[in-house]
């Protein structure tokens, strides 16, 4: 790869900012950039997950303390799409690029369409939880988070579905090196009807542990450039850091809309280098 | 003549705090893999493929050290279910990176 270390470490801190705010991962925009670059997938896909990893785990104290990440919640449907990982990483060498590249398009729309299609705050306020802090219900699927001040109750369904889109979503990240937040987040949200706040910062924890499974994997079979990770972590960091500290003052409507808009760039650049 | 105890402020309330601890580690987590990814790009051959190599077993490490973090509490906690759902995730990683040996 032949590109200056200062241009991977912006593209670090682009791609991370823009992905911990939608909570899509940077490497859903990274990604396709790099082959837009002429960057060989097989490389690319690593430094994808390294963006991942560094954006989950730069997001992490901030989203720790705001009380929005349901753990329990994340790691039943990791369940499924950490299986969709190892399955992804161990095949992506027999997929066409072309068709991996058509496949990543349409997702990317179907998410957009997901986050765009609902208008207004379907879980409100209620007064008898303004004693409390944020956070999940033990044992449950189920939790609270602070909307304007308020406490707002909300209970994951339709957990099936959720596991269903999860492993698919596990196998886009372990095929292409994205990370497949652009799938959980619209999913959680719409599917598990877990708010959007709740359900971005839910993915941007799990999308830590997709990262870690691909990279296991893509460390054991040497596709991992270091010096080049470093430089795109390097960013991924600083932008991440940001991402998180806006993502708790945003609107969730404004966050819904940022998203839906970022995915659509992303499946106009992946679909039309297909044709 | 009111024998009410008087009004005092509520006691905080504990679950406020409780992943401070966790937080923590992910920040000093954080800064040494910010401290790595720089000496990877600053330093001389052969520290910066080591410096790199680190990094990214820093990175993989710290999700699966979150998820540890969460099974052990659950575990303390009363909470078994998802202390296995934890369990079951760290055992489908591993055997990832195992297949892909192989």
């Amino acid at each position: 790869m032949d590109l200056p270390l200062v241009a991977l470490v912006l593209l670090g801190a682009m791609s991370a900012l823009l992905g911990s705010l939608g909570g899509i991962g940077g490497a859903t925009l990274l990604v396709p950039t790099l082959l837009a670059l002429d960057v060989d997938p097989l490389l690319a896909a690593p430094l994808g997950l390294l963006v991942v990893a560094a954006g989950s785990l730069a997001a992490a104290a901030r989203q720790l303390d705001d009380g929005l990440v349901h753990h329990r919640l994340g790691l039943t449907i990791e369940l499924t799409a950490s299986v969709g990982t190892v399955a992804g990483a161990l095949l992506a060498t027999q997929i066409p690029a072309v068709w991996l590249a058509r496949l990543l398009g349409v997702a990317a729309l179907g998410g957009a369409v997901a986050a765009l299609a609902r208008r207004g705050v379907r879980n409100l306020p209620v007064a008898a939880f303004d004693a409390d802090v944020g956070g999940e219900w033990p044992g449950t699927l189920g939790g609270q988070y602070s909307l304007a001040g308020r406490m707002v109750p909300y209970q994951a369904r339709n957990l099936p579905g959720g596991l269903a889109v999860s492993l698919v979503a596990g196998a886009i990240a372990g095929m292409s090196g994205v990370g497949g937040g652009f799938v959980k987040t619209p999913a959680m949200s719409e599917i598990m009807k877990v708010p959007v706040k709740v359900a971005a910062a839910t993915t941007t924890f799990t999308l830590g542990i997709t990262a870690s499974t691909g990279l296991l994997i893509f460390a054991v079979q040497g596709r991992i450039e270091v010096r080049n990770g470093a430089a795109i972590v390097l960013g991924a960091l600083a932008g991440g850091l940001t991402g998180a500290r806006l993502q708790s003052r945003l609107p969730a409507v404004a966050v819904r809309i940022a998203t839906g808009a970022l995915l659509v760039a992303v499946a106009l650049v992946v679909i039309g280098r297909t044709l | 003549m009111n024998d009410a105890a008087p009004l005092e402020d509520p006691p905080p309330d504990p679950r406020r705090n409780r992943f401070v601890p966790l937080s923590i580690a992910m920040l000093r987590l954080l800064a040494a893999i910010a401290v790595l990814a720089l000496l990877t790009v600053l330093a001389p051959q052969p520290w910066d493929v080591a410096a790199g190599w680190a990094m990214v077993g820093v990175l993989v490490a710290a999700p699966l050290f979150r998820v540890l973090w969460l099974v052990q509490r659950w575990l303390r906690r009363g909470d078994p279910r998802y202390a296995v759902v934890g369990m079951a995730v760290l055992a489908v990683v591993l055997a990832g990176a195992a297949l892909a040996a192989i």
